[in-house]
């Protein structure tokens, strides 16, 4: 397993030195998270700690495989392979060295932080992530202004991982996560709010507007879904080992539900095609945080009966995270596939995939979009199944205020549910299977492209039909029973006695016999058939005259006007309508406050005079100094 | 109040088609600018077959294509509605596909086969078509009907509006999915048909004009059984109407859709209902000479509703009116009915015509006992103005309670 580990760790460096040369730099890529993945695989069934290094008295570096850090390296892994072969074909688009010099190294610290065992180790691999994402976003060789509001945000989340190890340290003298159980509240507060910060939980997510429209493909698709992922495990790893705080657990839990449903009523009405997964993103960690958020309630209640419902809730929380990186990370390839291949930025230009550009884009598209439609058996159907579930018990509390907290919190995911798949139908109508207008696509290497996509695609479906093993595998095997006539374990229970259940397994058996055979056999034998253009009035319809994806959105817009600052522009010929994402504004704000205090800084002291120079050199010394004094 | 009926133009000069205090007038322009006194000077002048044709652009926006021939649409009509999805921008109306060119048909014609003409430009308005084409026959070759020529034409007019008024009520129950008023609506609306029938011999009352004359009067025997019908409609309609109006999901789709001021009216140069639902009092009941004149029925609104509350009661109105009348029609009866004869074979004839949706002019030329020219006016060509500015701003689910509350007609509106 080590010598697995430091291979992967070779890979990645092999990888970052030979990004001159960017396919064989990313094969390294690939090679690195193959290792990775068998290290984690061995480590399913035994611990190890893979490195210690003692630092000072009662500090060490140390770097640790458990059974959770498997099931995290295995998920992101996958992600990253995945990324890895689809960069090899991407990299002939975008050869620039800097893109897979930092998709290597970011992975490297992704790594470190899957198996970091203390705070400096972790920040060590969370900052070295956080750069060379920061990296790659200028991979375009274009200068984006707002990339530096991810790095603000992740430099946000270093802070405050930073000051709550700082604390840690004070109140336990460690920094070791072994030493997390004496950690006071303001050390949990901190440390879950540096990983919050990373999964771009609202209000968290105000960087993206204005970036994902911008960055590759490749890097969208790292920073929205092993990035992110990043995050949970980060909260996975240290909310179990923390003291537990039910005033915090329902913040958590609200502000989870509260992200998911702000996301999805987001990507319910946005047209950039690559902004829409992003604010999926938003919706998915929401859900994710609030089931852990719930698991922390529920165990942290002490009450026996809730133990199951915890277990439940942690259980909900994994596979929305396998879910969410699997469909995204495909998500992002397919829809960066035909986006470069037509070279377009929004839904409307991008119509017609299955026709314009490849089947198999088209069908990765369909199949990561109805996972985030909870369309069953997909994966993503039982994940969010799971979430609903956990938030109907919410009356198994005995305190009211629990209770309706958790109910609200599902009211809102709900509704995030139902806003994502009106979202998600956009993708699938007009983008996938819409009509292509005519347009072709430029030829671009798809090889690596469609095996990445072929293998996220099958993987989604099969989690979703194997979710009984998926179960076992990620150590729940007591969720699972048998009902009726269908046979344990296919049946996964949210409570015993059992409160309700689902077999993604049977409901994929139903729909193989039901649907997929006699179709088959239609197909099969069917006769000559005649087509005809459907009928619009008479007259063939114009390129103007067919319904924008805009257009689909704008009811919602229109109904819910308040959320979304819905502004209309009408002049005699000319016509639009704005929405706004109104939580974006305290960070803009900041960053325009930031840029002009920037400007005047800029224009009075460093404005090239000897004097003013001076002047700014002695104020900061006696301010240092004063400071000093005082401290001292 | 003078209203601009129409332009009629030659080379050599241009006439404007007044209606004057309920009289039809003809003026020459003389170098005047006609478009500072009459906002709808402009549209009349151009004439165009495609309505309000301003493309509207925008990110989003397209433009949503219903009809020529589409479920919804009952005649061949196109309406471009430019939207970015819920909300009409801009409603395009493109009554060309229904341009038939009957007025350049009938030259050359004798007035007799251009009166059958007319009549088939548009079913639902056949008698006022009639009327108002006879009318303007008989003014240029200097016939004169007799009274209960000029009476039965009335009476049969206010047929006419009952059937189409209740036609328009039924189509505003229908869409607003009030199916029990729309059927009870519906079994008016045959039940005037049928009396039309029972009057005139036809459902769509045709044949019955001829110039100078009725082609046979209706008979009298069955006057009183006709005139209790038309009472009892009324008195079903009556309380119908009532209980339509304390169903408030019927009301709130009409109201608000579609409003237009009296200032915006009156520059399109509407007439009928639709102008009295802004609560203008036209002369249009003045174009009647003989009977009593019916009271001018309006409204503040100048929304569906407004425009919808006018027709209603002149449904009411009208029942009444053609009751009385048809009682009092035996007292009629001119000896001199069938000696109508012309007195020239050449001349220069209008007429405006009262019609259910407003006024209908008719300007014709007659040489040689053949039509020259003639130029048709018709309320539902400034309807359709109407209608594309009561659509604009509002959304899809308002489209059919705008339409159908103009009552207009794409037949009637592209000749």
């Amino acid at each position: 397993m080590k010598i697995l580990f430091i291979i992967a760790l070779l890979f990645y460096i092999a990888g970052a030195v030979s990004s001159p040369k960017t396919q064989l730099s990313y094969i390294f890529g690939f090679l690195g998270s193959v290792s990775a993945f068998l290290s984690a695989c061995f480590a399913l069934t035994r611990s190890q700690i893979l490195w210690n290094f003692p630092l000072l008295h009662n500090v060490s570096l140390s770097l640790y495989m458990d059974h959770l850090s498997a099931i995290f390296i295995i998920i992101a892994t996958i992600s990253w392979m995945a990324l890895a072969l689809y960069s090899v074909d991407y990299s002939k688009l975008y050869p620039k060295k800097r893109l897979p010099l930092g998709f290597n190294l970011s992975l490297l610290g992704m790594l470190l932080v899957l198996t970091a065992h203390d705070g400096i180790t972790l920040l060590a691999g969370w900052e070295i992530m956080t750069i060379f994402a920061f990296l790659m976003m200028q991979g375009t060789g274009k200068y984006f202004e707002h990339s530096y509001r991810f790095l603000a945000f992740g430099e946000l989340s270093t802070i405050s991982l930073v000051i709550g190890f700082a604390a840690l340290y004070v109140t336990a003298g460690s920094i070791s996560f072994d030493a997390l159980h004496k950690g006071s509240y303001f050390v949990l507060i901190l440390i879950s709010l540096g990983f919050i910060i990373k999964m771009d939980i609202v209000p968290f997510h105000a960087w993206m507007q204005g970036i994902y429209g911008e960055i590759p493909d490749n890097t969208a698709a790292l920073l929205s879904a092993p990035v992110t992922l990043m995050g949970v495990y980060g909260l996975e790893r240290v909310i179990p080992l923390l003291p537990n705080n039910q005033l915090w657990d329902i913040i958590i839990i609200l502000l989870g539900a509260f992200s998911a449903f702000w996301g999805g009523l987001q990507a319910a009405v946005v047209n950039k095609i690559r902004l829409l997964p992003a604010y999926s993103t938003i919706e998915n960690n929401g859900m994710i945080l609030t089931a852990i958020g719930f698991y922390a309630l529920a165990e942290g209640s002490g009450i026996l009966s809730l133990h199951y419902l915890a277990s439940f809730a942690l259980a909900a929380s994994i596979i929305l995270v396998i879910s969410h990186t699997f469909s995204k990370t495909l998500l992002f390839m397919s829809i960066g596939h035909a986006k470069e291949a037509y070279n377009v930025h929004t839904i409307d230009q991008a119509r017609g995939v299955w026709s314009g550009v490849g089947r198999i884009p088209a069908i990765g598209i369909v199949i990561s979009a109805l996972s985030f439609s909870a369309f069953p058996p997909l994966i993503g159907y039982a994940g969010e199944w799971m979430i609903l579930e956990t938030l109907f018990q919410s009356y198994r509390f005995p305190s009211v205020a629990i209770a309706f907290s958790a109910a609200l919190a599902g009211i809102l995911i709900a509704l995030a549910i139902g806003l994502i798949s009106f979202a998600m139908i956009k993708l699938i109508g007009y983008t996938a299977l819409g009509y292509d207008h005519g347009r072709k696509s430029r030829p671009i290497a798809r090889r690596f492209m469609h095996t990445a996509e072929i293998s996220l695609g099958s993987l989604l479906v099969l989690g979703g039909i194997g979710l009984p093993l998926v179960i076992i595998f990620i150590g729940f095997p007591q969720l699972l029973t048998g009902l009726l006539a269908i046979p344990a374990p296919l049946v996964l229970a949210s409570n015993q006695p059992v409160f309700g259940v689902i077999s993604p397994t049977f409901i994929g058996i139903i729909m193989l016999v039901l649907l997929i055979i006699p179709v088959w056999i239609f197909m099969k034998n069917k006769k000559k058939t005649r087509k005809v253009e459907s009928w619009n009035g008479g007259i063939k319809l114009e390129e103007d005259e067919f319904f924008t994806a805009p257009a689909y959105s704008q009811i919602l817009e229109h109904i819910l006007r308040g959320f979304y600052h819905t502004r209309e522009k009408k002049s005699k010929t000319r016509s639009s309508i704005t929405v706004e994402d109104i939580l974006i504004r305290p960070t803009v704000f900041i960053s325009n406050m930031v840029m002009k205090t920037g400007k005047i800084v800029a224009s009075t002291l460093m404005n090239g005079k000897i004097s003013a120079y001076v002047a700014y050199i002695l104020i900061l010394f006696i301010t240092v100094f004063i400071i000093g004094m005082v401290v001292k | 109040m003078k209203v601009l009926i129409g332009i009629v133009a030659t080379p050599e000069d241009e006439r404007l088609f007044i209606l004057d205090k309920g009289k039809p007038v003809l003026t020459a322009v003389n170098g005047k600018h006609p478009e500072e006194t009459f906002g709808n000077y402009s549209i009349l002048k151009q004439h165009l077959s495609k309505i309000n044709d301003e493309p509207m652009k925008g990110p989003g926006v397209f433009k949503f294509r219903y009809g020529p021939v589409t479920a919804g649409v009952r005649e061949a009509g196109c309406f471009y509605l430019y939207t970015y999805g819920e909300k009409i921008l801009r409603a395009t109306i493109d009554i060309s596909w229904k341009q038939r060119e009957i007025a350049k048909a009938m030259v050359d014609k004798s007035p007799e086969t251009a009166l059958t003409m007319a009549e088939r430009i548009c079913s639902n308005f056949a008698l006022s078509h009639s009327v108002a084409f006879s009318r303007a026959v008989e003014m240029a070759v200097d016939i004169s009907p007799s009274l209960q020529t000029k009476n039965w034409r009335t009476l049969l007019i206010e047929s006419e509006r009952i059937y189409n008024h209740l036609y328009v009520i039924y189509k505003l129950a229908s869409a607003a999915a009030q199916k029990v008023l729309a059927a009870h609506l519906s079994a008016l609306f045959e039940e005037a048909l049928r009396l039309n029938e029972r009057l005139s011999g036809s459902r769509y009352l045709m044949n019955i004009n001829s110039l100078g004359k009725l082609n046979h009067i209706p008979e009298i025997s069955n006057i009183e059984k006709i005139a209790n019908k038309y009472l009892a409609v009324a008195k079903q309609f009556t309380e119908l109407y009532k209980h339509s109006l304390k169903n408030y999901n019927y009301l709130d789709r009409l109201h608000s859709a579609g409003t237009l001021t009296a200032e915006q009216a009156e520059g399109l140069g509407l007439t009928g209902p639709t102008l009295r639902a802004c609560g203008v009092v036209d002369d249009l009941n003045d174009t009647t000479e003989h009977l009593i004149s019916l009271p001018v029925i309006t409204q503040k609104e100048g929304d569906a509703l407004a425009r919808m509350e006018v027709r209603a009661e002149e449904i009411v109105n009208s029942c009444h009116y053609l009751a009385d009348h048809l009682r009092a029609s035996d007292s009629w009866y001119d000896a001199t009915e069938k000696d109508v004869k012309s007195h020239n074979a050449n001349g220069t004839g209008y007429a405006v015509v009262n019609s259910p949706s407003g006024a209908m002019g008719y300007y014709v030329e007659v040489n040689d006992n053949k039509m020259q020219r003639v130029d048709i006016f018709t309320p539902s060509y400034p309807g359709m103005y109407a209608v594309s500015q009561g659509l604009e701003d509002l959304i899809f689910t308002d489209f059919p309670f705008v339409f159908e509350s103009f009552g207009v007609h794409f037949a009637d509106a592209a000749i």
